[in-house]
């Protein structure tokens, strides 16, 4: 017992809540920093001091100062992060599909078109006009087609070239969180946990996995370590690199992975969660699905009133050649549908008689053409024209419409793991002022106690003076 | 659950944002009238939609190609209604020319009315409509009749000319004139034109009841009467078939478009009530946020 002690006592009192002050402050200050986690001077009381068979309490000391931090709903963060990444990027190119098949005329239009201009004709065989008004919608159907058909291949460029814009940024954040690795290490050789950098690397980590859906395992000494199926992406203080310039077979980017041991591989494949695994997912398979089954609706209607057209006779008794200029293979087919060159300059080639005889009134072709509508055909599985394209615009609006439902889902999930984290890690204004107050009076009592030790030492002094 | 300044501001602004975009989804039904403007607002729905617009298309095509083909029935019609008068008159004359009373210088005067009619009768097997000739058959783009070295000649086919009325029916418009004209692959079918012919030499040679003469023309004029009615008859049943035909394509359009308007059509009522609904509930949510972010502790401290 000293007064020593006593003024021992009110300078770490002093220190300590001017540190619990400071801290208040950052947390203030962070209050607005995304991934911040608030930070906590740890108050214990001091080692009593013991004097006989009296234990003096030594007044306030400081455990380091702790971020309140919930790895659990750190790690459930990072989950919903990847599985929203990826149906974001699926959401957007499914939207850019639906784009190309509006509710009212589009595709169905067109081809409903062509078939009463064929109706037209068939009332007037001899017809002039109906001829050319035939031409006209059978090329009004091509140009659809081809719109329709450019609309869904641009989607296709685009999230192309949004995967690289993504890989670009995997590549930018691997070396930023080896490097954080690093400073933490470093930071936390006395003990200390390092607060803010660990903030600063877990905004990288969720960035990661909302990209890549990678996940993250924190070794003893502190460093993360990074996976994305299997591909190392970050261990210790060393990051893999990504790249997305190499173009393969079909001119779609395909992403380069080496390991920070050199070894490299493909990653195409293998990214299947995440921004870029959805964008790989919609650009490699659901976008050519839809350009398939697009292609193969005007390959055989291409085929099949051309194989129609041959058995029938022109307005001169010729027997009638290409309606359509020929399509060699299915792939592209629905941008080449156009009419012959040779029926557009002469309307007259157009077979609409059954025999050679040249009578102008002999409709019975036409009519078959008509009736093609109706038939159905064994290129589409067994469905007619109509059927198969209404069965692709209802697969296209019903995975959109899930598309929808699925961001929703999972966007509901990040706010519900989000508001979970915030509970925990989160800065409330109200709170760390009242807890100013508090620091603050504390920090006013331990000056008094400091000056109430100064005047105790004056008393003594004035005491003993002669 | 502690609730931190960034997680209130975030399920503020989500609440806006929420708000605002169900209030724009209802302003769209709003403005376009219909319940899907997108194909994944229902995606089955737009699919039924565009099938049952595919069908009110091809309903409407059948309609037409009837609609198309009735005047040209009409036009038969009244045809051979003047065919039968043309024929009733030659046989009036003949019926006149054949009595005893009358002399063979009335009969040869009667030779240039009975060419009259002959001539009529050619003009009318010739009839046009919309510049197609309607008793050429196929070849309607040439007149069908003309007058050869040993008769009339017929220089069309023998088909129907086909209109559809529905995926697996048809009507079948136009007569052949040969068929009309001159009984040609009728059983015991009469040629109007021989027999006209026919009776001009019977009258010429004052021929009244030879084996060519002209009692016998009269019996074969009925039997042109009578397969002109017949024909006439097959007519008037392909107009009741083509208006049968059409008051049901009619119902079905209907129908269709019916199942269409409650498939595809916002329901007025229901959609300005969501409207106000959500207007409400966007400015309660704006409300409440401005009274839920303004207060806080320092308004209160010195």
């Amino acid at each position: 017992m000293s007064i020593l002690s006593t003024l021992f006592i009110g300078r770490e009192a002093l220190a300590t809540h001017q540190q619990a002050i400071q801290t208040t402050g950052h947390n203030l200050a962070n209050v607005n920093t995304p991934g911040f986690s608030r930070q906590r001077v740890e108050l214990s009381s001091a080692v009593p001091e013991i004097q006989g068979n009296l234990s003096l309490g030594h007044g306030v000391h400081s455990d380091g100062i702790r971020g309140l931090v919930s790895d659990f709903f750190e790690t459930q963060l990072l989950n919903v992060n990847g599985t929203l990444g990826f149906s974001q990027a699926e959401n957007r190119a499914l939207a850019g599909v639906e784009g190309a098949f509006p509710t009212t005329g589009g595709l169905p239009s067109a081809l409903d078109n062509f078939f009463s201009a064929l109706s037209d004709l068939a009332s007037n065989p001899g017809g002039q006009a109906e001829r050319v008004n035939l031409i006209g919608k059978a090329n009004a159907l091509g140009e659809t087609l081809g719109h329709v058909r450019n609309t869904i291949a641009n989607v296709q460029t685009g999230l192309d070239k949004d995967l690289a814009v993504s890989v670009q940024r995997v590549n930018d954040v691997l070396p930023q969180v080896a490097n954080l690795n690093k400073q933490i290490v470093a930071g936390e050789v006395g003990g200390d946990r390092a607060n803010d950098l660990r903030d600063q690397r877990q905004v990288l980590l969720q960035e990661l996995s909302r990209l890549t859906g990678a996940t993250v395992q924190e070794e003893s000494d502190g460093q993360a370590t990074v996976h994305v199926h299997g591909l190392l992406l970050v261990s210790r203080d060393q990051a893999a690199t990504l790249d997305a310039t190499t173009v393969n077979a079909a001119g779609l980017r395909s992403i380069s992975y080496q390991s920070p041991n050199g070894i490299r591989a493909d990653a195409t494949t293998l990214i299947t969660n995440g921004e870029i695994g959805g964008l790989i997912a919609t650009r490699d398979s659901e976008v050519p699905r839809v350009l398939n089954t697009l292609d193969q609706l005007a390959k055989t209607l291409v085929d099949t009133v051309n194989t129609q057209h041959a058995v029938g006779f022109d307005l001169d008794g010729n027997p009638g050649g290409n309606f359509f200029a020929p399509i060699a293979t299915t792939t592209g087919a629905a941008a080449q549908v156009q009419v012959a060159s040779a029926v557009v300059t002469d309307p007259r080639l157009i077979a609409t008689a059954q025999t050679a005889a040249g009578a102008p009134g002999d409709n019975r072709n036409a009519l078959a053409l008509t009736n093609l509508q109706h038939t159905v055909q064994a290129a589409l599985g067994n469905t007619t024209l109509n059927t198969y394209l209404q069965s692709l615009i209802g697969d296209v609006g019903t995975k959109a419409q899930a598309s929808e439902t699925g961001v929703d889902f999972q966007n509901a999930l990040l706010k519900e793991s989000q508001a979970r984290r915030e509970a925990t890690s989160g800065v409330s204004i109200d709170e760390e002022m009242t807890n100013l107050i508090l620091f603050q009076r504390a920090f006013q009592a331990a000056s008094v106690l400091v000056r109430t030790g100064d005047e105790m030492y004056q008393t003594i002094l004035d005491m003993v003076r002669p | 659950m502690r609730v931190s300044n960034q997680s209130l501001t975030n399920q503020v602004n989500e609440g806006i944002q929420l708000s605002f975009r169900r209030l724009a989804k209802v302003q769209e039904a709003v403005a376009s009238g219909k319940r899907i403007n997108h194909l994944s607002d229902d995606a089955l729905g737009a699919a039924r939609a565009l099938d049952l617009k595919s069908f009110s298309t091809s309903l409407e095509q059948y309609r037409k190609s009837i609609d198309n083909a009735s005047p040209v029935l009409a036009q038969t019609d009244s045809v051979l209604g003047e065919v039968t008068d043309v024929l009733s008159r030659a046989k009036e004359i003949a019926l006149s020319l054949a009595n005893g009373a009358r002399s063979a210088e009335d009969r040869r005067q009667g030779v240039n009315e009975i060419h009259g009619t002959f001539q009529q009768l050619l003009t009318l097997g010739n009839t046009k409509l919309d510049g197609r000739y309607i008793f050429a058959g196929y070849k309607n783009g040439t007149a069908p009749f003309s007058e050869g070295v040993g008769g009339v000649v017929y220089a069309g086919d023998t088909n129907e000319i086909h209109t559809p009325t529905s995926p697996s029916t048809s009507l079948a418009v136009t007569l052949p004139g040969n068929k009309v004209f001159q009984g040609t692959t009728l059983t015991a079918g009469a040629d109007l034109f021989d027999t006209l012919s026919d009776l001009e030499t019977a009258l010429a040679t004052n021929d009244v009841n030879g084996a060519n003469g002209i009692t016998t023309q009269i019996g074969r004029l009925d039997a042109a009467l009578d397969q002109v009615l017949s024909f006439r008859t097959e007519v008037a049943a392909r107009q009741n078939s083509a208006e049968v035909a059409k008051e049901s394509l009619s119902a079905l359009q209907l129908r269709t478009t019916e199942l269409r308007s409650q498939l595809e059509d916002a329901d007025p009522v229901q959609v300005y009530s969501e409207l106000s609904r959500q207007q409400y509930a966007f400015q309660a949510a704006l409300q409440s946020a401005s009274q839920v972010l303004q207060p806080s502790l320092l308004d209160y401290l010195r």
